[in-house]
């Protein structure tokens, strides 16, 4: 799931290049992409975005925010609420809606 | 007049019965075919029987409707049972399904199959669980039987410890493991533990309940299952998986998110936000800003005035663009409205001066600095969209009366915004090269340098700005200074080899200025750094000026010895002759010399060399102007070699021949090329480089008069060869030749745009 490039990366906007790179490479360390390759993949995008100053205030003045699809807060909410505990009754209902 | 159909050819008594029993009408199915088995009865129309009691029983028992699987089935006793097993075996597995373990086991005892009895006992444990009745299979299989039903009683009140304690009991050969499974997949499921809920899920027999159920569930959690779902079936699970969720906050993104596509209005969807709003601040309240982001980017691309006020009221006002300036100028310079659009960028600029909340200082300066820049280039469009004149679409013939100009409006200097943006961000490169290019341009050369040197005080490195600079210095004459930048640039890009290479030519142009002001030692010396650059051998032009500083002193042998260095390719020749005549000039030959070095040249240009030598000799020229000489004679030789290179195209040599157009094009070298596309065309008919080169230097010439009809037919020609040639390597050029067909004739662009092109 792609998200807001400081937020991925869990680095303040007042961030320098230096303490990007330095969280960056603390993460790769962290998430190995032989062990975790989206979530590498979503730290190098993000790292990408705002690893310089030019590259985040392109970020904030044209594509902050972009992340933010309704697919993506969809997704978000049904990772987040709890999944169901059908009952039996439930689940044979499913079977048979008429009965 | 009317036709008459042709009667419909009556469907056979076979298709007759299938498509009743697609249609689910078992009734009048097994009425046919019982009739038809009255009439004939063979082995053919009692399979048709058969067939319709098996989908009856199987549908009714699979929907839960005993008195009428009961009726199906008495008429299945009815039939005859053949000589084979094989109906007594459906009659024995209808019962099961239908939750009768004693009459299947009636059919299936004479058998004697024990696995017969154990696919029936199976059956009815479905049933017994289904219908909450465990004694529909005898008393040494309750205990399995209320194992799951407390088993599933622990799970949907949380207590999966306890549910996986009541299954401890269900072994291998139970009838109710596929339950076990079933649950075991729904806790793993419950858990977020996708990849045990699919092995799980997998595992599961597709004849039993249990599977049909864990359908709805892994297809949500397992792609490639979904995949190879029919997609009524995939839809169907997905539905059934959404009931089971709580009615709430899901069904109202989803709402909005059928709301939010492209090209639709947002009334729908803020309307779906309204009921979304309240659910999203109860229950998420952390995802209202990234609903609003998801709000604003939908604005941007499909929204009306009227969103930005529904935007407020239900976010209030965007926070890193409270106006909604920095929006409204993107959309306003999307749809060309630039003079409106340049109005709200200017106020989005004034307020990112005050620096937004949370926003570090530098980072706002940066972002400050980049809405200048980009108002640079809106200015930029905006005083080239004032500099075209209108084009009057029904002026066919250039017959009608022409409308007074009005007075154009005062254009804005993009200067004045680039400028500011480098004051902004001193170390941006973008709006330092702008502001240098503009004042190079516009010959306010101080200015050039002041603007060049402030930016490499605060970027020394930017290769493209010391580049910039040398060749403006090389221009200027000032070789010393334009080599002191190229080694800069060379310092900071040591293995670039465009780099490496300028570097040289200025090492060059520097000794040809020792060697003009007689410092002929001083010129060797910087000499020997051209050769240590170019990996230990000389250069071309590098012997060439040695040959010319031995001619100048009096060193024939020496002279001879670097002109033959050069090489003896026929181009090296026709160089040779070309920088001698530069030399006689630059170096101040003795008259006779530098008569002969003339009439050698002459002598050459007249001998029709092939393209490859006038490629080489056009680079040579072109370093020569780089080192900005301005010698008495120039501008004449200069017309003399163009002169000849207009009419100098020959057949064989096509490659060569687009490489000196490009090379021309390159210098904008346009009535040249107008002549020498034009020669070349004739040469090569079937390139398409050349008619839409003539056309390019027609254009490219103002003060050209031509005919349109004359440019768009060579365009078509052009358009038409490529078309011909499949993957044809001039296809890049299709982009810009529509381009100029729609300047050319806007009418035509019209209608082919209705009515597709020719």
């Amino acid at each position: 799931m792609k998200a807001d490039a400081f937020a991925t990366l869990g680095v303040p906007l007042s961030a320098t290049d230096v303490d990007i790179r330095k969280r960056y490479l603390e993460l790769t360390v962290q998430f190995p992409p032989e062990q975790h390759a989206e979530k590498f993949a979503a730290m190098r995008e993000a790292y990408e975005k705002i690893r310089t100053l030019d590259a985040r205030a392109k970020y904030m003045l044209n594509d902050r925010g972009k992340e933010d699809t309704i697919e993506a807060i969809l997704e978000e909410v049904e990772c987040t609420t709890p999944r169901p505990r059908p009952s039996l009754s439930m689940l044979v209902q499913l079977l048979h809606p008429k009965t | 007049m009317a036709i008459k159909k042709a009667p419909a050819k009556p469907a056979t008594w076979r298709e007759q019965i299938e498509a009743l029993l697609r249609a689910g009408n078992f009734a009048e199915a097994w009425k046919l075919a019982r009739n038809n088995w009255t009439k004939e009865p063979n082995a053919e129309s009692l399979a048709f029987c058969r067939t319709v009691v098996t989908r009856a029983c199987e549908h009714f028992a699979e929907a839960n409707r005993p008195t009428d699987f009961a009726k199906y089935f008495e008429l299945g006793e009815w039939l005859p049972k053949g000589e084979g097993n094989e109906w007594t075996i459906a009659l024995g597995l209808f019962q099961a399904r239908a939750g009768y373990f004693n009459k299947a086991k009636t059919l299936f005892e004479p058998l004697n199959d024990p696995a017969l009895l154990a696919k029936a006992v199976a059956y009815v444990a479905d049933k017994t669980v289904v219908g909450r009745h465990a004694g529909l299979l005898p008393a040494e299989y309750h205990a399995g039987y209320e194992a799951i039903i407390a088993g599933f009683g622990h799970f949907h009140s949380g207590n999966d410890e306890a549910a996986r304690e009541s299954l401890g009991g269900i072994g291998l050969q139970s009838p109710y493991l596929e339950w076990k499974l079933l649950l075991r997949g729904l806790i793993a499921y419950s858990a977020n533990d996708d990849g045990r809920a699919i092995e799980n899920f997998a595992r599961l027999d597709p004849e039993r309940i249990p599977s049909k159920i864990a359908v709805i569930f892994r297809a949500q959690i397992d792609p490639s299952f979904r995949d190879r779902l029919p997609p009524e079936a995939a839809a169907q699970a997905e539905r059934k998986s959404r009931s089971l969720y709580p009615a709430g906050l899901h069904t109202h993104l989803k709402s909005i998110q059928s709301n939010l596509g492209r090209g639709r209005s947002l009334t729908a969807a803020f309307s779906a936000l309204e009921s979304a709003l309240p659910f999203l601040k109860a229950q998420k309240p952390e995802l209202l800003p990234r609903l609003a982001n998801c709000f604003y980017h939908a604005i941007l691309h499909q929204g009306q005035p009227d969103d930005m006020k529904r935007y407020r009221k239900s976010f209030g006002p965007p926070k890193e663009d409270p106006q909604f300036l920095k929006l409204q100028g993107t959309i306003l310079e999307q749809t060309d409205q630039l003079d409106a659009s340049l109005a709200c960028w200017k106020g989005y600029a004034l307020w990112l001066e005050a620096p937004p909340e949370g926003w570090p200082g530098d980072l706002t300066k940066r972002v400050h600095a980049r809405v200048l820049y980009r108002m640079g280039n809106i200015a930029v469009d905006l005083a080239d969209w004032k500099d075209e004149p209108e084009e009057d679409f029904l002026d066919f013939f250039g017959q009608r009366k022409k409308a007074k100009p009005k007075a154009p409006k005062p254009v804005i200097d993009p200067l004045v915004f680039f400028s500011s943006a480098t004051e902004a961000a001193p170390d941006w490169e973008e709006p330092a090269l702008e502001v240098f290019d503009r004042y190079s341009a516009e010959g306010r050369i101080e200015l050039a340098e002041a603007a060049a040197n402030t930016h490499l005080k605060s970027n020394p490195g930017s290769l493209a700005m010391l580049e910039k600079l040398g060749t403006l210095y090389g221009i200027q004459g000032r070789a010393e200074e334009c080599l002191q930048y190229r080694r800069k640039a060379l310092a900071a890009n040591p293995l670039d080899k465009t780099v490496v290479e300028s570097t040289l030519r200025a090492t060059i142009a520097v000794a040809r200025r020792l060697a003009a002001g007689k410092n002929y030692v001083e010129a060797e010396e910087t000499l020997k750094q051209a050769t240590e650059l170019n990996g230990g051998h000389p250069h071309y032009a590098e012997s060439a000026l040695r040959a010319g500083i031995a001619q100048k002193l009096g060193q024939a042998e020496d002279a001879q010895r670097h002109a033959a260095a050069m090489g003896d390719l026929p181009q090296s020749e026709f160089l040779r002759r070309y920088l001698r005549q530069i030399h006689a000039t630059l170096l101040k030959f003795k008259p006779a010399e530098k008569k002969v070095a003339v009439a050698e040249f002459a002598e050459a240009l007249k001998q029709k060399p092939a393209p490859i030598s006038w490629c080489a000799l056009l680079m040579a020229m072109s370093d020569i102007d780089a080192e900005g000489w301005g010698f008495t004679g120039e501008a004449a030789l200069r017309k003399k070699i163009l002169a000849a290179i207009a009419g100098s195209a020959q057949p064989g040599f096509e490659l060569d021949t687009e490489g000196m157009a490009a090379f021309l094009q390159e210098k904008k070298e346009w009535p040249t090329l107008q002549k020498f596309a034009a020669n070349a065309s004739k040469h090569y008919p079937r390139n398409p480089l050349f008619p839409y080169l003539e056309v390019v230097t027609i254009l490219a010439q103002p003060a050209k008069k031509f005919s349109k009809g004359t440019l768009s037919n060579k365009l078509y020609k052009a358009e038409d060869l490529i078309r011909l040639m499949p993957e044809s390597k001039h296809a890049y050029l299709l982009p810009d030749i529509q381009k100029m067909q729609s300047a050319l004739n806007p009418l035509r662009s019209m209608f082919d745009s209705f009515f597709g092109p020719r």
